[in-house]
């Protein structure tokens, strides 16, 4: 952690981590706890993205692998870390290869995301800075959840079942 | 304002319940004009209200309830007497109240509304006295004197001050033992506080971890009694926490009940009817959450029961009946469930006409219709756009509301059903879960993974044998279904359909769970109940063992969209149990309809001959047809949007191929009906190819119970035989099938 002496304004506090040899980070207002991976339970006919769901402490929690939601990887096998999110009421674990620091970050190092084409309705992306040892890629937690609740079931799940 | 914002608060809580007396307490006066109690506690009420509008400067609320108070005291005094006109602008003070308590609860003024007007005709209700109106009609209000002045000696006997000085405070008078209502309002405020629900919700979860902590508590094995005795004791303790926290949620249904006697009274009057409400069972209590959502279907219901079952006084009269109608609303638990009944003594339901009506709106054929037993009738009643009335009120008979009501009520987990005495009444019969939060379920076990199913939906466990010997699963490929007592039963095999294994292991193993949902019937396929954790040798444990109450957790909407979780479940040992969504289940699943027909043939052993066995199907026109079994490929479910045109046939797309389809009825030179939303396709096997038959209903399979009779055969049926105690045609496939102008063979 960045020995920074107070949380100035112009500060972003964020909670970094690594999904498929990448480095994101979260604004670190949105995470409640973090946890390591366990105590998953599997949820068929979910979609890709969604890796079953956690309890904790008397409510469930959906658990989404952040390797399938950012297409880095086939979904987190074992190990790793969680990143318990809170959006308007509603808790999300983010599941990730591992949890890094928390750190404060200037606000005016944080530049627009790379490549000029992303889509804001799925691309959870809002923008990159350079940290110590890694570009980091900030992400929007709405944006990591939200485009999730239009999907369906897929289809081959259900021919399956017939 | 502001600072009073906290206090304002309570005066509409306050009030509002205030309110729902004061319409109870004007309802009673009706019936016993000049009631003492009644008049007093109606007083003090208005009185109370008045007297806090002033306090926060409520200036409209303040005059109008002005006028009313000294309309009642008046009244009180023996000065009026008790006529429609007083009545009438007594219940328009309530409503009117009851406008500006909203618009101050939404915004914080008393609203646009003008109530100078009903100020004015409460003030001259309130001089009408003087002079005698020639409105009073009703017996009571004819012959009022005794009843007036005995009024006024109770209540100065009560109290000298109250009667002598109106103005003064009444509630001076309240500590009299003639005031009941009052009596128990004090003692209700007394012994109760107002709790967020949201503090109750936390306290449930808690106690939820509770009960977890306990159950891992009790798994430890120790032979010190000192910590076995305190084992034992947080076992208790824990329980009856655990109970306790639940009762929070429950509110009596009263609070519910309490609104309708003003209902039937306001729907009554502009009916121009008499009812008279029966209330029992007010006490019986219920989640507070559940409560609200049966409000308005009981409204409904209710509101039927006057419109359309309880008849006009002279109606009534003529058939030998009370002038007045009898409603009865009754609620009482009965095995884990709250039941709910609306009982009108009217006219009950003209089967007959229902029956016309369900042809007339082409849900069902006139052949069909005349099959249908009474039972069967009535439940077209709960079919959208029904309605049996003739005449379009304002109140109902607008075909909305009973499918709604029905399906309302289930979508809370419980049933609705009628019974009708045409000529004597009808009841409705609601039936509710006592809670959502918590439900008896079977976990059940399904590819290493343990579900739960809500047991209000659990007919029977039926065990498959891999001897099959017993009830087993009939192979009619793609539509498998299970035959019990005589009945086809369509199944799901839950690990096919959840994904969790490719092939059923073996499709004569397992456990089938016999579900009912909205009045259809389906199996599910399970491994077995949930096994005990210490078993070693993985036995499946009792049924008592996997039927539990179980606490209801909300999944969230990334979860619930998957359409078939209704929540998930912290088991004992502290791992997760999805609850399945059986109708979610059952939408998802596109089961064939097969209609339940007590089928005759019982015996429908493993070793009969399948040639002897016919399937039965019903076409849209409501004919019932017979297929040889041993002709049948497959059924299938089909949509018509999956019917394609090719070659001026229809066809509907299977894999690369093609499956022709003739539809049943134009086969037989008949009219072909309209094209419904689903068919069901019987899939024939010929040396051509396979062709589908539409049909609207797979019916039954039944062996023949009398040689085929072929001397009434007609275009495209081979004759005609009993299946299932019914003579049905059979369809003479060879001729028919011959006979289409297309080579299957040529377009697959």
């Amino acid at each position: 952690m960045i020995a920074t002496p107070a949380k100035s304004p112009t500060d972003l506090e964020v909670c970094g981590f690594l999904v498929g040899g990448h480095c994101f980070a979260v604004p670190s207002s949105f995470v409640s706890e973090v946890l390591h991976a366990s105590g998953i339970t599997s949820v068929p006919l979910a979609i890709d993205a969604v890796a079953g769901l956690l309890h904790l402490r008397g409510q469930i929690v959906p658990v989404i692998d952040m390797q399938r939601r950012l297409g880095l990887g086939d979904g987190i096998a074992a190990g790793g870390g969680l990143l318990v999110v809170r959006l308007e009421g509603d808790c999300y674990a983010l599941r990730v290869d591992e949890v890094l620091d928390v750190e404060q970050i200037p606000m005016d190092s944080i530049e627009p995301p790379s490549g000029s084409r992303i889509d804001p309705a799925t691309d959870p992306r809002t923008g990159v800075f350079a940290g110590e040892t890694w570009l980091v890629h900030l992400l929007d937690p709405q944006r990591i959840v939200v485009p999730l609740l239009r999907q369906r079931v897929s289809p081959a799940a259900k021919t399956a079942a017939h | 304002m502001n600072d009073n914002r906290e206090f304002v608060e309570e005066f509409l809580v306050e009030s509002s319940e205030n309110l729902d007396q004061l319409d109870r307490d004007l309802l009673a006066l009706e019936q016993a004009p000049g009631d003492p109690e009644r008049l007093a506690s109606i007083f003090r009420t208005v009185h109370t209200i008045k007297g806090n509008s002033g306090f926060f400067g409520f200036s409209k609320l303040g005059a109008l309830t002005h006028s009313g108070e000294h309309l009642l005291g008046r009244l009180r005094d023996g000065k009026i007497t008790l006529n429609d006109r007083v009545t009438g602008s007594l219940y328009s003070m309530v409503d009117a109240v009851r406008l500006i308590l909203q618009s101050i609860e939404t915004n914080g003024t008393e609203g646009e509304g003008d109530f100078r007007d009903l100020a004015q005709s409460l003030s001259a209700a309130a001089a009408d006295g003087e002079t005698p109106t020639d409105m009073s009609h009703e017996p009571a209000a004819a012959a009022p004197p005794p009843a007036a002045v005995e009024a006024i000696d109770t209540v100065a006997t009560a109290s000298e001050t109250a009667s002598a000085a109106p103005e003064p405070p009444p509630a001076a008078s309240a500590p009299t033992p003639v005031t009941p209502a009052q009596g128990s309002t004090v003692t209700a405020s007394e012994s109760s506080i107002r709790v967020d629900v949201s503090l109750l919700a936390s306290i449930l979860d808690l106690v939820g971890e509770l009960v977890l902590a306990r159950n891992q508590l009790r798994s430890i094995e120790t032979e010190d009694p000192a910590v076995q005795a305190v084992s034992h004791r947080i076992n208790a303790v824990t329980n009856a926490l655990q109970e306790t926290a639940v009762k929070t949620r429950m509110q009596p249904i009263d609070h519910l009940f309490s609104k309708f006697p003003r209902t039937v009274r306001d729907l009554a009057v502009s009916l121009g009817k008499e009812v008279q409400l029966v209330v029992d069972g007010a006490d019986t209590e219920l989640d507070r959450t559940l409560i609200e959502s049966i409000r308005d279907p009981l409204t409904h219901l209710i509101r039927n029961a006057i419109d359309h079952g309880i008849e006009s006084p002279a109606v009534r009269q003529a058939a030998g009946k009370p002038r007045a109608g009898r409603l009865l609303l009754r609620a009482f638990n009965e095995s884990g469930q709250v039941t709910i009944e609306i009982e009108d003594d009217g006219r009950g339901i003209d089967i007959e006409a229902a029956r016309t009506k369900a042809i007339a709106k082409g849900l069902i054929t006139p052949e069909a219709a005349s099959l249908l037993s009474a039972d069967d009738v009535l439940q077209f009643i709960f079919q959208p756009g029904f309605s049996t009335a003739t005449a379009v009120t304002n109140v109902s008979g607008r075909g909305v509301g009973m499918d709604v009501v029905k399906s309302n009520i289930e979508a809370i987990g419980g049933t609705v059903d009628l019974h009708t005495h045409p000529g004597k009444g009808t009841t409705i019969r609601v039936r509710v879960p006592l809670t959502l939060a918590i439900m008896p379920a079977l976990i059940v076990s399904c590819a290493q993974k343990l579900l739960s199913i809500p047991q209000a939906a659990v007919g029977e466990l039926i065990s498959l044998r891999p001897d099959r010997s017993g009830p087993r699963i009939e192979g009619l490929d793609g539509a498998p279904v299970i035959r019990v007592r005589g009945k086809l039963v369509p199944v799901v095999f839950l690990d096919e359909f959840l994904g969790l294994r490719d092939r059923t292991a073996c499709r004569h193993e397992g456990t089938v769970v016999l579900l009912r949902v909205d009045d259809r019937e389906f199996g599910l396929v399970i491994d077995g109940l949930r096994t005990v954790e210490s078993a070693a040798d993985g036995r499946p444990a009792a049924e008592g063992v996997s039927l539990t109450t179980i606490v209801v957790k909300p999944i969230g909407p990334l979860l619930s969209q998957i359409g078939v979780y209704a929540g998930a479940t912290v088991l004992g040992d502290g791992g997760v149990s999805l609850i399945l969504d059986l109708r979610g289940l059952l939408r998802m699943a596109d089961l064939p309809v097969v209609e339940q027909v007590e089928s005759a043939d019982e015996t429908g052993g493993a070793g009969e001959d399948l040639a002897d066995r016919y399937l039965i199907c019903r076409t849209g026109t409501g004919r019932r047809v017979a297929v040889p079994l041993h002709n049948v490929t497959r059924l299938e479910s089909v949509t018509a949007a999956d019917l394609q045109p090719v070659a001026g046939r229809q066809v509907v797309r299977r894999g690369s191929g093609f499956t022709p389809v003739v539809d049943v009825d134009s086969l037989l030179g008949g009219l072909v009906h309209p094209p419904q939303d689903s068919l069901q396709l019987v899939v024939l096997g010929t040396p051509r190819g396979s062709i589908g038959l539409a049909v609207q209903q797979i019916v039954d399979v039944a062996a023949a119970e009398s040689p085929l009779q072929t001397d009434i055969a007609a275009t495209g049926l081979l004759g005609s035989l009993s299946l299932g105690g019914i003579a049905t045609e059979v369809l003479d496939l060879a001729t028919t099938v011959s006979a289409l102008p297309f080579d299957s063979s040529a377009i697959s």
